[in-house]
């Protein structure tokens, strides 16, 4: 099992000029797609590593992106307080949302792919609309006290970390909040494939197994650094073990079960900003600091 | 269209021949043009085939092409043209049918009438169609008629007509006949007369009979009870016209009731039958059917129609008859009989609904001779006699009373003194908790040699008959039913010689996990072990709390099950309790020795095999020792550990789950294809807007001001002692509600609308000092003082002469504020307890402030207010005692000092620069407004402090 683990580096993807903010999967896997503080989006190809296409629009650097269910469109926000939704093909910017008072951190696409839900610095979720032509916000949650650091979205909730600790859950179905308070800023905030657990990376250097239902602390992998930059983890495809992105450019795997470190390797030479998993198979993409996106099979 | 030529030729021709133009003539020429038939009259390329209407027929894919279709056939240029659906409730949209008719042209839908049948108009025998072409005609006739009277007005009368103008052709048909009617009427009928020979119908005995028949159905149709007279002489009119006899429509003459065709007579050639049948039919009960349906049809029956030549019988006498024939009564008496007769005979039946029985059958309907629908009945079972309907067990089932039946033999004790504990638990727990827990522990310890006396190896006996004697101990004899043990599925899938399933979920689990699990299930389970230990000596002497928990531990732990939290424990943190636990368990282990534990393993492996137990399970039971931690005071720790130090694991408090409403916007939940779970609530409450703070905060102000007004009242009614008490209240109850509304800007709202009631009620007295100053003085001494006090800071009294007043005009004072007066001292007591109800501070000292300030309401700047509270504070020691006002007014200082002290907070700092603001805006408003209204602030101040103004009179 920890010999399926994408350890070794397939290709490495040279093409931005700075550090790399975000590097996310399109939704077959096929395609990946990064961001980085040279204010540029990359289309890459991560079996043969090339760019595809680059995307020019944003004023600063860009944060996060997200890909719509079709990979028609995508969504990118960042230091310039905007969402831009993105036509893949052309390389225009179909609409400019409003965006947040202050930098947008992360983004997220409903699984309709119909909304679009961003968090940022400006401790507001805000939801907006892809179908209407509305660049105002459907919603506006303003119920952190800290920076929302990392979205994630199930088919009626939205789940959002924040570096005040706390993780909320904003069931649609229910019309409830669900906060739960993990003592530590919470820096990335990663689904499980089968949606019954929340991975909460935290500013402990810690990554904390959640389970949803119940809010019980399931597990905590330690072993990395996190402590300051804005890293991402998240789960294997199977479900089986943790990734982790150490601010030492190392990549960690941990057993889920056991939270036993199965293997790390150094990925980068700087820190890990962002990491990637493919939906189906062993891949993983990250991003980091050096500046470089590299692919990594077993 | 053929024709032969008569040229003598055999040839035949077809079609019409062209003529050539040059052969004709002009104008034959032209009628050729026009019929299309001429030849070479145009060239080849701009000849095109036109149909019989002259319109052109093939419009070629290069002369119109899709044209061909928008001229010919479809509605529009671009094809079919849509139509609109429009329907409102004023009118309705009619469902239409299309059918192919609808997209036909002329030519076609002449093409398809001509193929169906339809009968000529003179041939219309019955006059439909001819019906229908006179109302057309009719129609064509009246709008004719309608335009003349257009164009020809003064000739109204030229035509007669009932309605003038436009008459709907349904009320008026105009009468048209066929041509069988013509006939007969040109053959001398009439309209409304039976056809046939009247001259068979001769002046005979008979046929007046047969008339008076006819005219009794007339009457019985026109249903008239006084047609009688008239009937008499219509009948002998009509005997001396000798008329035919009137036409009547077939189906009231002879009503089909056969199942034959149409016509079709079974009797024509053999009418012998026919009287057969009737007498048949007499014979039957349709009698009763005949007379319901038609009270006369019987009676008229014979007579009627058939003609003179049958016999008419006895009816003569009945034709005036319109009630029931006394033989019908009897036949339905009859026929009732006979139906209850055979109801009688017939066994208890459902009784078919309503008509089948009985004699009211419907119209149209005749009863059944014989009724072919018979409900299925079912006969209840029939019971034994013997019967008894309480169930009674048998007895032998009883499981336990047939073990205490035979009590097994009494064996002897084996040597070995660990099996025998062993034994005595083992018999013990599978008394308590039944026989399931015996196979259970056989099965899982096949292969322990401690346990072979499960099997009936060494002990065996010895356990059986202690298992006896414990069930006795435990009287389950008596309650045998309840607790007769239910087979496991185990034991049910032995019964049914199933093979034993594998250890399940074991396997599945990893081994960390199973590790974890087990720990997690030591944590919230007792392990029961199999002898209770029986300790002489006290581990834990020193400590009797804990040494009764280690009891409570021992006993638990004998028992298994989940954990108890006894109440000692319940005080103590849960690593502490942790340690307790490991500690009992290691006293425990030592006190019991060797003997390993029977059903140690076994609940833990119960509980592994049951999925339960996830891994959440550690933080769950963690959890929940919280909660319970939760609910003590945590200095509650009456038992010192002596291990080790509590400290409270702070990774236990987190994560923290909390859960709150929140409303997601409908758009989302739209988008989201969720239901809003707020649908139909009212909407979001928005975040407050500071022009909603100012609108909700109003009414909690003036609530305050009506609050100060009450306590006013109430102290004017009081004595001075009293007085001297409620200004504090008043004060504080001032100062609360300030101190509430602090960070809203309701002061400006209330400055600049409000009448400012509640500050000048209690600051009416302050008025009174300076009653001899005119208005107009007086503000300008406002201002003076105000700069002064401003520059001074007023820590120094400011030069105003004390004016002392003569008494009398503090009476008036109090009413009007213009006119108030300054008191002499006496009065000025009250006056200024009241002043401190105001809120307005005093300077210092007392006695002069009060006349030193010239201002007629709280005009003080509220800045300075504070500075000089403090100063007041300060100097108040000495000072207060003088006069019961002063101790008034520095008690609420200091009331106010100590809560203000308390709030060292942004607020108080917002709070007083809003007040200096509010205070200075008020004086602004003040100055001006008493300028204007100066009829109005009296009426305020009487109604506001009336109360309080009248206690000065009495004190004067």
């Amino acid at each position: 099992m920890a010999d399926q683990l994408p350890r070794r580096e397939a290709v490495v993807l040279r093409g931005h000029e700075g550090p790399v903010l975000a590097v996310r999967f399109n939704s077959d896997g096929n395609y990946c797609i990064s961001c980085g503080r040279d204010r540029v989006l990359c289309l890459w190809n991560p079996q043969k590593g090339l760019r595809i296409k680059s995307y020019n629009a944003h004023a600063r650097e860009v944060r996060d992106v997200a890909v719509v269910a079709d990979n028609s469109k995508f969504c990118s926000c960042g230091a310039d307080r905007q969402l831009f939704y993105w036509d893949v093909p052309t390389g225009r910017v179909i609409r400019k949302f409003r965006g947040h008072d202050s930098e947008v951190n992360t983004v997220k696409f409903s699984e309709n792919s119909t909304v679009i839900v961003s968090g940022g610095y400006d401790r507001s979720v805000r939801a907006f609309d892809c179908r209407s032509h509305s660049i105002e916000p459907i919603q506006v949650i303003e119920a952190f006290s800290d920076s929302v650091t990392s979205l994630c979205m199930t088919r009626t909730e939205i789940i959002a970390g924040s570096v005040d600790g706390s993780i909320r859950t904003f069931d649609i179905r229910a019309g409830r909040v669900y906060r739960d308070d993990l003592g530590h800023p919470i820096n990335s905030v990663a689904l499980s494939h089968d949606g019954k657990c929340t991975l909460a990376g935290c500013l402990d250097s810690t990554l904390r197994l959640i389970d949803r239902e119940t809010g019980d602390l399931l597990q905590e992998y330690k072993g990395h650094i996190n402590k300051s930059y804005k890293t991402d983890s998240c789960l294997t495809n199977t479900d089986a073990h943790v990734v982790g992105s150490s601010e030492d450019g190392r990549i960690y795997y941990w057993d889920l079960v056991d939270s036993s470190v199965v293997s790390s390797f150094k990925a980068h030479a700087s820190a890990v900003t962002s990491i990637a998993y493919h939906k189906t198979e062993p891949m993983l993409v990250t991003s980091s600091i050096d500046g470089t996106v590299r692919v990594w099979t077993p | 269209m053929g024709r032969g030529d008569d040229d003598g030729s055999a040839l035949v021709v077809y079609g019409t021949p062209l003529e050539n133009s040059d052969e004709l003539s002009a104008r034959k020429r032209a009628k050729a043009l026009d019929k299309g038939t001429l030849r070479q009259q145009q060239p080849v390329w701009k000849q095109d085939a036109r149909d019989s209407e002259g319109r052109r027929r093939f419009h070629g894919a290069f002369t119109g092409g899709f044209s061909a279709g928008y001229f010919n056939t479809v509605g529009s240029k671009d094809g079919w043209e849509p139509k609109t659906f429009k329907s409102s409730r004023g009118s309705r949209a009619d469902m239409r049918q299309h059918s192919a008719y609808d997209y036909m042209d002329d030519e076609e839908r002449r093409e398809m009438d001509s193929k169906q049948i339809g009968t000529a108009q003179e041939f219309d025998t019955f006059g439909f169609t001819a019906a229908e072409y006179a109302r057309r005609e009719a129609t064509q006739e009246t709008n004719r008629y309608a335009l003349f009277l257009v164009i020809f007005p003064q000739d109204l009368r030229s035509r007669p007509a009932v309605i003038p103008g436009f008459v709907p052709d349904e009320i008026i048909v105009p009468p048209t006949d066929s041509i069988g009617v013509k006939l007969l009427r040109k053959m001398g009928w009439r309209h409304g007369r039976g056809i046939g020979p009247k001259h068979i119908a001769a002046s005979s005995e008979v046929k007046r009979e047969g008339r008076k028949a006819m005219l009794a159905l007339a009457s019985a149709g026109s249903s008239s009870q006084d047609a009688g007279p008239s009937l008499e002489d219509s009948e002998t009119a009509e005997e001396q016209l000798d008329l035919p006899p009137t036409s009547v429509p077939d189906f009231v003459r002879k009503i089909k009731d056969n199942v034959h065709g149409l016509g079709f007579d079974p009797f024509q050639s053999a009418p012998e039958f026919r009287h057969a049948k009737d007498y048949r039919l007499d014979d039957d009960k349709d009698k009763v059917k005949r007379r319901t349906l038609r009270p006369n049809a019987v009676t008229m029956s014979k007579g009627f129609g058939i003609g003179a030549l049958e016999e008419m019988g006895d009816e003569d006498e009945d034709v005036y008859a319109t009630g029931p024939h006394p033989e019908m009564m009897v036949l339905e008496d009859e026929e009732l009989e006979r139906l209850e007769k055979i109801e009688k005979k017939a066994p208890p039946r459902p009784r078919l609904p309503t008509v089948a029985v009985g004699k009211d059958a419907l119209p149209g309907f005749k009863l059944a001779s014989e009724n072919t629908y018979q409900a299925e009945w079912f006969h209840p079972p029939v019971v034994p006699p013997d019967y008894v309907p309480v169930h009674k067990f048998v007895a032998a089932l009883d499981l336990s009373q047939s073990q205490s039946d035979n009590a097994p033999l009494e064996a002897p004790q084996p040597e070995d003194k660990t099996l025998v504990k062993l034994i005595d638990g083992m018999a013990i727990l599978v008394a308590r908790s039944g026989t399931q827990l015996e196979a259970l522990s056989k099965e899982k310890n096949k292969e322990n040699p401690l346990f072979q006396f499960l099997f009936g190896g060494p002990g065996g006996d010895y356990y059986t008959r202690r298992l006896w004697e414990e069930r006795s101990k435990r009287g389950l004899q008596i309650q045998s039913n309840r607790d007769r043990p239910k087979l496991g599925a185990s034991e049910r899938g032995q019964a049914l010689g199933e093979m034993p399933l594998q250890k399940s979920a074991l396997p599945a689990i990893p081994a960390e996990d199973r590790a974890r699990l087990q720990a997690t299930l030591n944590n919230t389970f007792m392990k029961p072990s199999a002898e209770p230990t029986k300790t002489n000596r006290l581990p834990f002497e020193d400590d009797p709390a804990k040494q009764a928990r280690y009891e409570q531990f021992v006993k638990d732990k004998y028992t298994g099950g989940l954990r108890k939290m006894n109440k000692g424990a319940q005080q103590l943190t849960e690593a502490q309790r942790a340690q307790e636990i490991l500690e009992f368990e290691a006293v425990a282990h030592a006190a019991r020795g060797t003997v390993s534990s029977s059903g140690a393993n076994l609940l833990g492996k119960l509980a592994a095999s049951s999925d339960r137990f996830t891994s959440g399970g550690v933080e769950q039971a963690g959890k929940f020792v919280k909660s319970i931690e939760e609910q003590q005071s945590p200095n509650q720790l009456s038992v010192p550990s002596t291990n080790y130090a509590p400290q409270p694991s702070t990774s236990l408090s987190y994560p923290r789950r909390t859960e709150e409403p929140w409303r997601p916007l409908p758009l989302l939940c739209k988008r989201f294809d969720v239901l809003d779970p707020y649908t139909g609530q009212s909407s979001l409450a928005k975040p407050k807007s500071r022009i909603e703070s100012l609108t909700l905060a109003t009414p909690s102000e003036s609530l305050f001001s009506s609050k100060i007004t009450e306590a006013l009242g109430s102290a004017a009614k009081d004595e001075e002692v009293q007085r001297e008490s409620t200004p504090p209240v008043d004060e504080g109850e001032q100062q609360e509600p300030e101190e509430k509304i602090a960070e809203k800007p309701v002061d400006l709202y209330k400055a600049i609308f409000s009448d400012d009631e509640e500050e000048e009620a209690p600051s009416q007295p302050v008025k009174n000092v300076d009653a001899a100053n005119a208005a107009l003085t007086r503000l300008v001494a406002d201002d003076f003082l105000e700069s002064l006090g401003k520059e001074l800071g007023l820590a120094v009294p400011p030069p105003m002469p004390v004016p002392v007043k003569a008494p009398e005009d503090s009476s008036k004072g109090q009413t009007t504020q213009d006119t108030s007066g300054g008191q002499p001292e006496d009065i000025s007591k009250g006056q200024t307890t009241e002043d401190t109800s105001s809120g307005q501070p005093q300077d210092i000292p007392k006695g002069h402030i009060k006349f030193v300030k010239p201002s007629r309401k709280g005009e003080e700047p509220k800045a300075d207010i504070q500075k000089e509270r403090d100063e007041k504070a300060q100097a108040k020691d000495a000072q207060y005692t003088s006069e019961p006002e002063d101790h008034a007014t520095t008690k609420d200082d200091k009331d106010q000092r100590r809560s203000r002290d308390k709030r060292k907070d942004k607020s108080r700092d917002r709070r007083e620069e809003s007040s200096k603001e509010r205070s200075k805006r008020k004086r602004r408003e003040r100055k001006e407004r008493h300028k204007r209204h100066k009829s109005k602030r009296r009426r305020t101040s009487s109604s506001t402090s009336s109360s309080s103004s009248s206690p000065s009179p009495s004190c004067s």
